[in-house]
């Protein structure tokens, strides 16, 4: 046995003791480890799987006082995701330039928080973490040290910190009421008290700083410009917005389970959760920088998440859960694409992208691969966890809206999808935006000239195979969905000859209809545009934050 | 006087930072405000228990007069991870400034777009 403790500690062990070697040393040492991590991980996930859940308390103190790993078989789910995303960005990252030994302890550093925070069985390990992982991510976001990156970085960390102060008085009310940190112990104890009204504010408190890590509704401004971040590694993006958004989902899940004989806040966070997808995906569609896209798309598959998991219902329960897992998967592969496409159009405007299959024809296939995950095209892997979640809410009106959030989604990638087609005179509104891109089109040439004095051999190949590896694995959830099922959640998926038919002609119908409201409404509206110069300041964005937590609180303390 | 509390004060700590987050556009002036709000809910935490006259847990004298040691082994963690952000939200708003020449939340977005 695998104790847990070293899954988090080994890769952090390993990046610090070699961190002193040449960085080319340095390189093949952390993938040796993150291989040698993927087999830990996998060999434990195994154990799970047939004995159950494994607790762990380090140092040797029980009780409620030492600090609690634990891993269930979400927990162990997702850390097997982490170790294998971590591993495939280390192999597509393999000749890089910015891949110094500085960025590679942060990469690393940043997988092990991540890991923690799943592993995580007390409050405070979490608030550790997580406030652990922000400053890992702020320096991974200003990498580049752009102007604009900076403001990003900035404002993702005084956010963050905004939030986990919120977090920490929340910690501080549960231990006077219950006098423990320990989620299990939490969750036994909340039952043995008598007023449990004042239990709502440190509900509250906990719930509305993991909404701004979850980035749900009035809460998700940070993402975009942390995810989207102009000159942020494509990887770095890759991890934000595959895997760190999901651990504010996987929060969410954890407090959920400790309050569940306690609040039952499931329809707030339904309709939250409703209008956060719409809004992600009507927002996404209203941008043109590529990154940008991919980044509140984002915000609209965390609200699908986020649906399925307030659905109240098992099955959309396992189909969130699924979605997480292809959601990191196919989103993390769009944006390592997103990277390199347009990095050889020497443009982010997706307007004036055009024709990339020439261009890198392989990164195409694989992009072509990532989009029919997301939009769920039949056989691909989005395509079944969208349909655990949507028949999870059958027959009650919630089914129509999953539906119409992923008509939104297949409209935001029929958008994206525009880079595919030949090259056409560029029409409509260049004008107003022409001096932006102009800027983006001499830092996407300063940085090729740059890489140009130094050819890394491998580089090529490393990257085309990881981006196709991911691709492949998009279309194998898919396939294999139901032994898939089974292996992780052992929940039994009924696919037959007919499923796929019939998710076959709903996608080619949504997909008709969202190609011909995208070029016949969407397109020519012009009402959208004052949504993308909108960017709300730092104060409003803690305002909305603050009327969050106060309708949460309130909601919690009449209604749940 | 009975309602100054320790919880109290760190309540109102609390509060008198969340003014000043929401409502200073001074970015210095939002991490003092934040690091206001954290201590608040430091000072709650390590409060939390607290029965007048105890003892500091250290040893093994009176175990039944310490305090809870717990609130203030997580305390000083907290405080210390607090101390690190600020530094790093700090040496982020030094290298900010150099490049925009601004201290304002809104004047820096202005810059951006305007670009």
């Amino acid at each position: 046995m695998i104790p847990l403790y070293l899954l988090v500690m080994l890769p952090v062990f390993l990046a610090t003791v070699g961190y002193f070697t040449p960085r080319a040393v340095y390189k093949h040492l952390l993938i040796a480890t993150q291989l040698v991590h993927f087999v830990m991980v996998t060999l434990t996930f195994a154990q799970v799987r047939d004995g159950g859940t494994i607790r762990h308390y380090v140092g040797g103190w029980t009780g409620g006082i030492g600090i609690a790993l634990v891993a269930d078989t979400l927990a162990i789910t997702l850390v097997l995701l982490t170790s294998a995303l971590f591993l495939l960005l280390f192999l597509f990252n393999y000749g890089k330039r910015y891949m110094d030994n500085v960025f590679q302890f942060l990469f690393i550093l940043l997988q092990a928080v991540t890991i923690g925070v799943f592993l995580a069985g007390d409050l405070f390990h979490v608030y550790v973490l997580v406030e652990l992982g922000m400053i890992a991510i702020s320096i991974l976001i200003m990498y580049k040290r752009d102007k604009q990156a900076i403001y990003d970085g900035l404002l993702y960390v005084t956010l963050n910190l905004f939030g986990m102060a919120f977090f920490l008085l929340g910690v501080g009310f549960i231990y006077k009421s219950l006098g423990v940190l320990d989620m299990s112990l939490i969750a036994e104890r909340v039952h043995l008290i008598s007023d449990q009204r004042g239990l709502a504010l440190p509900y509250a408190l906990l719930l509305a700083a993991i909404g701004l890590k979850a980035a749900i509704l009035p809460l998700f401004s940070w993402l975009p410009s942390a995810h989207g971040a102009l000159t942020a590694p494509s990887v770095v993006s890759a991890v934000l917005s595959g895997l760190q958004v999901k651990v504010g989902v996987f929060l969410f899940l954890r407090m959920q389970q400790m309050f569940s004989g306690v609040f039952q806040t499931a329809p707030f966070f339904f309709a939250v959760a409703l209008l956060t997808a719409v809004f992600g995906f009507s927002i996404a569609l209203v941008h043109r920088d590529v990154k940008l896209i991919l980044a509140f798309s984002t915000v609209s598959q965390i609200g699908l998440i986020m649906m399925g998991l307030n659905a109240g219902s098992e099955v959309a329960y396992y189909g969130s859960v699924f979605h997480i897992m292809n959601h990191a998967l196919f989103k993390s592969l769009l944006f390592i694409t997103a990277g390199v496409i347009t990095h050889a159009a020497g443009t982010r405007d997706i307007t004036r992208i055009r024709n990339i299959a020439p261009k890198a024809p392989l990164f195409a296939l694989a992009t072509v691969l990532g989009i029919l995950g997301i939009t769920g095209g039949p056989f691909f892997n989005g395509s079944v966890s969208k349909y655990l979640i949507q028949s999870g809410l059958a027959g009650q009106p919630g089914e129509i809206l999953i539906y119409l959030v992923n008509l939104g989604t297949i409209m935001v990638f029929v958008k994206y999808a525009q880079m595919f087609l030949p090259r056409i005179a560029a029409a409509g509104d260049g004008g107003s935006s022409s001096n932006a891109a102009g800027s983006i089109t001499s830092v996407i040439a300063d940085s090729q000239a740059r890489a140009r004095e130094e050819r890394i051999p491998g580089r090529a190949l490393a990257m085309n195979a990881v981006a196709l590896l991911m691709g492949g694995l998009c279309v194998m959830g898919g396939v294999f969905a139901a032994p898939l099922m089974e292996l992780l959640f052992g929940h039994s998926l009924p696919v037959s000859g007919a499923f796929y038919l019939d998710k076959t002609v709903i996608f080619v119908v949504t997909l008709a209809v969202g190609i011909g409201l995208y070029y016949g409404v969407v397109h020519r509206l012009k009402l959208l545009v004052a949504l993308r110069e909108y960017r709300p300041t730092f104060n409003v964005i803690c305002l909305l934050f603050t009327a969050f937590f106060a309708a949460l609180l309130s909601y919690t303390y009449f209604f749940a | 006087m009975q309602y100054i509390t320790a919880q109290n004060v760190s309540l109102v700590l609390f509060f008198i930072g969340l003014y000043g987050v929401l409502l200073k556009r001074n970015i210095i002036k939002t991490i003092i405000s934040v690091n206001v709000m954290d201590f608040g809910a430091i000072l709650f935490l390590i409060t939390v228990n607290y029965v007048p006259d105890s003892i500091p847990p250290i040893g093994s004298a009176d175990i039944q007069r310490m305090a809870d040691p717990l609130p203030q082994a997580l305390m000083i963690t907290a405080i210390v991870i607090g101390i690190s952000v600020t530094a790093v939200s700090l040496t982020i708003f030094i290298s900010l400034f150099r490049k925009h020449g601004t201290a304002d939340w809104e004047n820096i977005i202005r810059r951006i777009q305007k670009r």
